[in-house]
């Protein structure tokens, strides 16, 4: 991949090098053949496009790059504005010098070119022209007296209806004796020899050529041109300079025939004659020399702006070639900056096992390899956290613990498994939300939440406290022991939060505690009061029939008493003991209200006076408990309430059930209120506590069994008092299953 | 080749001969063809006109060179026509200071004719006597033939700072129309 982009970015250089070099090429020879070179001269045209197309490429080369790099500064990907930067100094580095050279070498063009011109010498010229005309004006002039004595020669001795006096055509020399009197081409040749004409002709006044003879290779004799012929008509003699293609210049003399009739008739000597060797050298120089200057006189103008056109194109290409060279070396020379900036921001998204190739031993080469050291460690430092983070992940999901982390904004930032399974948020994402989201469709959290926030806010760095909160398996008691964090001089970096359900190990040992208390009590007290009683009974069986009746009567009602009152204290003994027994649960499917309302009758048939208000809720779900241990619960509850009225006033007793759903789970709720004193304010807390009572009479357990049982059966009872009068006894008790029972026993028991 | 094969070409180019075709337009563009001595001959009267830039230039010196091309195609109906013969003529018109003539030079024969003033060299230059255009024997075929001429300066013949303007000036562009005329049998 590598070596295939090396290649690429070779060939493009090569081509690019190559283009460069023709162009160059290109424009030498255009720059040759606007100075009329004679070997390039034919190419211009061909050149001037070639040169138009070559820099047509370098600009279709120049966009490309520039929409390229446009691009990337879009996409602000890395390197983009430095080579912008690079590529705007180096224009400005090459492009400004070259820009003054060219007004520069324009300013020198137009002087240069009209340097060339100069007054002077066109007058020279034209008077040279003029020297030499005048020159062959005499010469010409000569010719004219010349071909006219020959045309009268020829004119004087025509009579008696002959054209033309043909003795003036013999040539003495000749021993041909002819009597044919016509004009013969060997005539003329005699004539055109004497004379010393190249050519001689004798032509119709229409022009057409009667005779002629000539010392060339011409078979066809020039025909008097109609210009030449009208001014003959009009009887003036004809004479002219003519260029004769390579053979230079001629005169041509053409000259009426006098006295050879009407003008229909008449007749016309056409002659040409040569001019010296030496004349037509000296005429033609002159002529070349006048018409090339003439020429270029005219075509200085355009001459000028052929100058300034590949001028220019030699700017315009040089400049598109700067610029691309500008480009290419911006881009060599940023490429390392790039990929450093392009490594740099790899790294800063966590690529820490980016390395850069080093492709030159210089100060960026040390640069790159510096880079590359870096990434290096930095991805050995991050193996070693991630390894560590794993570590402690996998330490944290073990621990049966829940560990909570909180940032100082108290945003979670991490709850391990257990944390997660005690507070039951399945697979709710807490993670990277804060604390307080916990209770968002989780109002049993509530209480979990406060008393973290409570005592974050506190200062104390360590503090420990004990949270209850009511979920669907009931009340759970949660020990939370916090820790502030503070990395640095007292700079809150979060905190982080143990905690355990000790919701078992809790009731474990309070029941354990009470349990032996009572145990004891039973024990220490029951020992006791049978030799009591049988000491009692023994006293009033001896001596009440030996005493006086006064006597008897005042034994038989103290003995009486002490059996009572120890009979008292046995049942007492017994409920103790009932208290510490542990607890042998029988769960059944049973209808709450069905039970609520036997309870009920019972002591609305021992109690006639009180008022029972019953307000049970249809279609309540039946709960998986033990029937009897409840049974004794409604009873406890309804003898508090029965008891809390002042004596003499009617007791009234209100009694209600229902089932509600919350967040936490299915739940049947039993409210029992009274209208009785209610809660003192300093037992609000400890009335389930065992012993706690503001009764004179009764061993302050019946609440404390009460709530025993019903958090045996994973409910939770609360009493408080009402808004009017008296207190209300409220217990909830979540729907479960006989088998969710069962097997929650058995976890209780094995925990 | 058989007898009557030589028959019939000798009575065709003799009807060729007999029957020149002639063609002459509104503008006074003759342009006439005939056959001798086995050699199929133009002749061509094109009136050439130059714009005021192009004649202002050879008044100073500047030698124009015009282009004259000859052809005549076979027409075929699906396919793109077939050139039978052709012939390119050049000549050359420029300015001789000394003599104040015009002289014009055909570049094939190098024969220079002179004229006094530059219409007369235009239409010394637009008459074309007889141009050969090769042997009349390819012309023995399926008609119709069509031949044509156009005359046009070539601007490549100009000196070399001239021609830039001339490519990109429409004075400069002297091109006539392709001519035809109908070569018949």
């Amino acid at each position: 991949m590598a070596s295939s982009a090396v290649s690429k970015k070779l060939a493009t250089t090569t081509g690019v090098a190559l283009l460069s070099l023709s162009l160059l090429t290109s424009l030498v020879l255009l720059s040759a053949a606007i100075q009329n070179s004679e070997r390039f001269g034919i190419l211009f045209s061909f050149l001037l496009v070639t040169n138009c197309l070559g820099l047509l490429s370098f600009l279709i080369l120049l966009i490309i790059n520039i929409n390229r790099l446009v691009g990337q500064l879009r996409r602000r990907q890395p390197g983009a504005r430095l080579t912008l930067r690079m590529v705007i100094i180096f224009i400005a580095l090459s492009v400004l010098p070259m820009l003054v050279l060219y007004g520069f070498s324009l300013d020198f063009l137009n002087r240069g070119v009209d340097s060339w011109f100069d007054a002077r010498i066109d007058l020279a010229l034209k008077d040279a022209l003029e020297l030499s005309k005048n020159s062959l004006d005499l010469r010409m002039r000569g010719f004219l007296a010349q071909t006219e004595e020959l045309a009268d020669e020829l004119g004087r001795g025509a009579a008696g209806g002959a054209v033309l006096n043909l003795n003036a055509l013999r040539n003495p020399n000749s021993t041909v004796v002819s009597n044919n009197w016509e004009a013969t081409t060997s005539d003329l040749d005699y004539l055109r020899q004497r004379e010393g004409a190249d050519e001689l002709s004798l032509a119709s006044a229409q022009g057409r050529i009667l005779e002629t003879s000539s010392n060339g290779t011409e078979l066809v004799p020039t025909q008097p041109a109609a210009a030449t012929l009208l001014q003959l008509r009009q009887g003036h003699s004809y004479i002219g300079l003519e260029p004769q293609g390579t053979e230079g210049l001629f005169v041509r003399v053409a000259v009426n025939v006098p006295g050879t009739g009407n003008s229909s008739e008449q007749k016309i000597v056409l002659a040409l004659f040569p001019l010296s060797a030496r004349i037509k050298s000296l005429a033609s120089n002159v002529e070349h020399a006048y018409e090339k200057y003439h020429e270029l006189d005219y075509l200085r103008e355009r001459l000028k702006i052929s100058f300034r056109m590949t001028l220019t194109l030699v700017l315009l290409s040089s400049i598109a070639v700067a610029t691309w060279a500008a480009f290419f070396s911006a881009r060599r020379l940023a490429a390392p900056i790039t990929a450093l900036a392009a490594g740099t921001l790899a790294v800063a998204e966590g690529n820490y096992t980016t390395t850069l190739p080093v492709t030159s031993n210089d100060e960026i080469g040390l640069l790159v390899s510096s880079f590359n050291a870096m990434t290096n460690r930095i991805a050995n430092a991050h193996a070693e956290i991630e390894s560590q983070n794993r570590y402690v992940n996998t330490l944290l999901s073990e621990l049966s613990s829940g560990v909570l982390a909180l940032d100082h904004n108290s945003v979670i930032t991490t709850l391990n498994d257990s944390g997660r399974q005690i507070l039951d948020l399945g697979d709710s994402p807490a993670v990277g939300l804060p604390l307080s989201s916990l209770t968002e469709h989780r109002e049993h959290l509530k209480p979990f939440v406060e008393g973290i926030q409570t005592r974050r806010i506190g200062e104390a760095p360590r503090w420990q406290h004990e949270i209850q909160i009511f979920n669907r398996e009931g009340r759970r008691i949660l020990m939370c022991r916090g820790t502030a964090l503070k990395f640095g001089e007292n700079i809150d970096s979060g905190h982080v939060i143990v905690f355990d359900d000790i919701t078992a190990l809790a009731k474990g040992q309070r029941d354990a505690a009470w349990s032996e208390v009572a145990r004891r009590l039973a024990h220490e007290i029951k020992n006791p009061l049978t030799p009591i009683q049988l000491s009692a009974e023994r006293l009033r069986q001896k001596y009440l029939s030996k005493m006086a009746p006064a006597d008897a009567e005042t034994l038989d009602r103290l003995t009486s008493t002490i059996v009572q009152q120890v009979e008292t204290m046995k049942s007492m003994v017994n409920t103790f003991a009932d208290y510490a027994r542990p607890p042998v649960i029988n769960y059944e499917q049973i209808d709450i209200n069905g039970l609520l309302s036997a309870v009920v009758d019972l002591y609305k048939t021992a109690n006639p006076e009180a008022q029972f208000r019953v307000d049970l809720a249809a279609f309540l779900p039946a709960v998986s408990i033990d029937a009897s241990r409840f049974r004794q619960v409604f009873n406890n509850l309804i003898k508090n309430a029965l008891e809390a009225h002042p004596s003499g006033s009617p007791a009234s007793i209100a009694i209600s059930t229902r089932d509600f759903l919350d967040s936490a789970g299915h739940y049947v709720e039993i409210r029992l209120a009274d209208a009785g004193a209610g809660i003192k304010s300093d037992m609000e807390g400890s009335v389930f506590e065992p012993y706690v009572t503001n009764k004179t009479r009764g061993t302050g357990l019946g609440l404390a069994i009460v709530k025993k049982i019903v958090e045996e059966h994973g409910g939770i009872v609360s009493l408080q008092n009402n808004e009017g009068v008296g207190a209300c006894a409220i217990i909830q008790l979540p729907l479960q299953t006989l088998a969710q029972r069962q097997q929650n026993e058995i976890d209780r028991k094995a925990s | 080749m058989s007898p009557r094969s030589v028959a019939y070409i000798l009575c065709y180019l003799l009807a060729l001969a007999i029957s020149p075709s002639d063609a002459r337009d509104a503008l006074g563009v003759q342009i006439s063809g005939k056959v001798a001595n086995g050699l199929y001959y133009v002749t061509a009267a094109l009136p050439i006109v130059l714009s005021p830039e192009v004649e202002e230039a050879v008044k100073n010196g500047v030698p124009l060179q015009f282009v004259f091309d000859f052809r005549i195609n076979r027409s075929r109906r699906y396919l793109w026509d077939e050139e039978l013969l052709s012939v390119r003529r050049s000549c050359t018109l420029e300015r001789h200071a000394l003599a104040n003539k015009y002289v014009v030079t055909d570049l094939i024969t190098h024969r220079s004719t002179v004229a006094g003033s530059i219409a007369e060299a235009l239409e010394m230059l637009g008459h074309l006597t007889e141009i050969p255009l090769g042997k009349a024997q390819r012309l023995i075929t399926v008609p119709p033939l069509i031949g044509t001429a156009r005359g046009q300066l070539n601007i490549e013949a100009l000196p070399a700072p001239l021609r830039p303007i001339a490519y990109l000036t429409p004075s400069w562009h002297l091109k006539s129309p392709r001519l035809k005329w109908q070569v018949l049998p």
